[in-house]
């Protein structure tokens, strides 16, 4: 046994490593070494002092940010609930209606002749038929949804702009201006959190190659945690093309070393998959 | 006694109200583990933030098998050395003076005693940031050696060598720094 043992076995018994001190043999060892007692007395004194003082205490102001952040949290939460539930009761709404036109043959058949009366004699605009008044009905919705989206993506407040990240759902996939602000929020927001929601919803919306290359070249830009979400679905969803140019970042050191990690992990992972 | 555990299991199945809980009994504890990694009260609080708002996004991560504890430490040192690798820091870093009167003792003892305080956290400052950490993870957040390797990436001998190493380091620093206040 020699003194750096003797050392380390002292620091785990101050450190709550060890649950017994120096045994007898170390302590003559110690008492017979100089250099080694002065050694086992600073650790000494360094375990042991400050056990008294106050800790530093942070401001009020850490208090107010991290309460914000909880409030966008609990707010998006509510919102993506809320956006759920709206199309629960849609489909609830549909799945009644259908039951209620469709009771039995003799009944179908009257509302039928009814319903192409009723069309008959009410005057449609500019001679429509019912599915082509039914959809542009749904174009004008998705339409006001994309304005009140665009509207809150481009407000001051974060929970607003997370907000209408959600309202984003409900509009149609294809609507370029609403898929270019979302990809505008991702390289450039100020808030992690609504980077991400606006990641997450952009995704959702459909991956296809134009906008697999623009997040691509945001990832070096990216901060860990939205590194992380991107490589997450950019493995999970994209294509070869987004795997080789993940990988080709890993290597010239873009990625954060926990991503670079990650990234290996889902190559992995997704390999055992395809080969099951 | 709150059980930690139990509400970041809160937190993940959709209760976030429970990680104000957390947040009010680690914020300060976070705190002083920022600080004495040498960084000022300002980043230190960001730092805390920026924890929490990873608590946060990566609860679904959050199994139970090791503390609450354990895992806060994990992220928060994580956030500590991406903060770090970022913006590359140099030893010359804010000193943490943690150092209040004891109203009990003498003035003459209280004086030497905030001396020592204040050269054990300028050499804690001035050692290198890899062994700061484990000596801070150790000696101030107290978490067990098997914890500390587990988030450093080592296994446990590596530690203890590392640790042996870092006090090594400190004492000379310590002396050095003991030196010139006595010139």
């Amino acid at each position: 046994m020699n003194a750096q043992d003797i050392l380390a076995a002292k620091v785990a018994y101050l450190s709550g490593n060890a649950q017994t001190d120096l045994t007898p043999q170390m302590q003559q060892a110690v008492e017979k070494d100089d250099k080694l007692k002065t050694e086992i007395a600073f650790v000494e004194a360094f375990w042991q002092t400050n056990d008294s003082s106050a800790p530093e205490m942070p401001s009020s102001k850490l208090d107010a940010r991290f309460y914000q952040m909880l409030a966008m949290a609990q707010a998006a939460q509510r919102n993506a609930i809320n956006s759920d539930n709206d199309a629960k009761s849609t489909d609830g709404l549909l799945d009644r209606l259908k039951h209620w036109l469709m009771p039995k043959p003799a009944l179908q058949f009257a509302m039928m002749a009814g319903i192409f009366s009723l069309g008959y004699f009410t005057k449609l605009p500019s001679g429509e038929t019912t599915d082509v008044a039914m959809n542009n009905l749904q174009q004008q919705v998705q339409s006001l949804n994309s304005l009140v989206a665009l509207s809150m993506i481009n407000n001051q407040s974060a929970s607003k702009r997370l907000t209408g990240i959600s309202y984003t759902k409900q509009t149609d996939v294809s609507d370029q201006t609403l898929n270019n602000a979302l990809l505008n929020m991702i390289n450039h927001d100020k808030s992690t959190s609504v980077r991400l929601a606006a990641l997450d919803a952009l995704f959702s919306r459909g991956l296809n190659s134009k906008l697999e290359i623009d997040l691509l070249n945001s990832v070096a830009e990216q901060n860990p945690l939205v590194q992380i979400e991107m490589v997450r679905l950019l493995i999970g969803f994209g294509s070869e093309v987004a795997q080789t140019k993940l990988k080709a970042a890993a290597k010239s050191g873009v990625l954060d070393a926990d991503v670079k990690e990650l990234l290996e992990q889902q190559i992995a992972a997704k390999s055992q998959l395809q080969s099951i | 006694m709150i059980d930690e555990n139990e509400l970041m299991l809160q937190v993940q199945n959709g209760q976030l109200e429970s990680l104000a809980l957390l947040f009010e009994n680690n914020k300060v504890r976070l705190f002083n583990f920022f600080r004495r990694m040498g960084n000022s009260p300002e980043i230190s609080e960001d730092l805390v933030q920026e924890t929490f708002m990873r608590v946060l996004s990566y609860r679904s991560t959050f199994n139970g098998s090791a503390s609450f504890r354990t895992w806060l430490y994990g992220i928060a040192r994580n956030t500590s050395v991406d903060h770090y690798r970022k913006y590359k820091q140099s030893l010359d870093h804010e000193e943490f003076d943690d150092t209040t009167p004891d109203d009990k003792s003498s003035l003459c003892e209280q004086m030497v005693e905030q001396q020592s305080h204040s050269l054990f956290n300028k050499a804690l400052a001035s050692i290198p940031i890899e062994l700061r950490e484990i000596l801070v993870l150790s000696r101030y957040s107290q978490l067990k050696y098997e914890e500390i390797a587990l988030m450093v990436n080592c296994n446990l001998n590596t530690l203890k060598s590392r640790m042996t190493l870092a006090v090594s380091k400190l004492k000379e620093s310590y002396n050095r720094l003991n030196g010139e206040e006595l010139t």
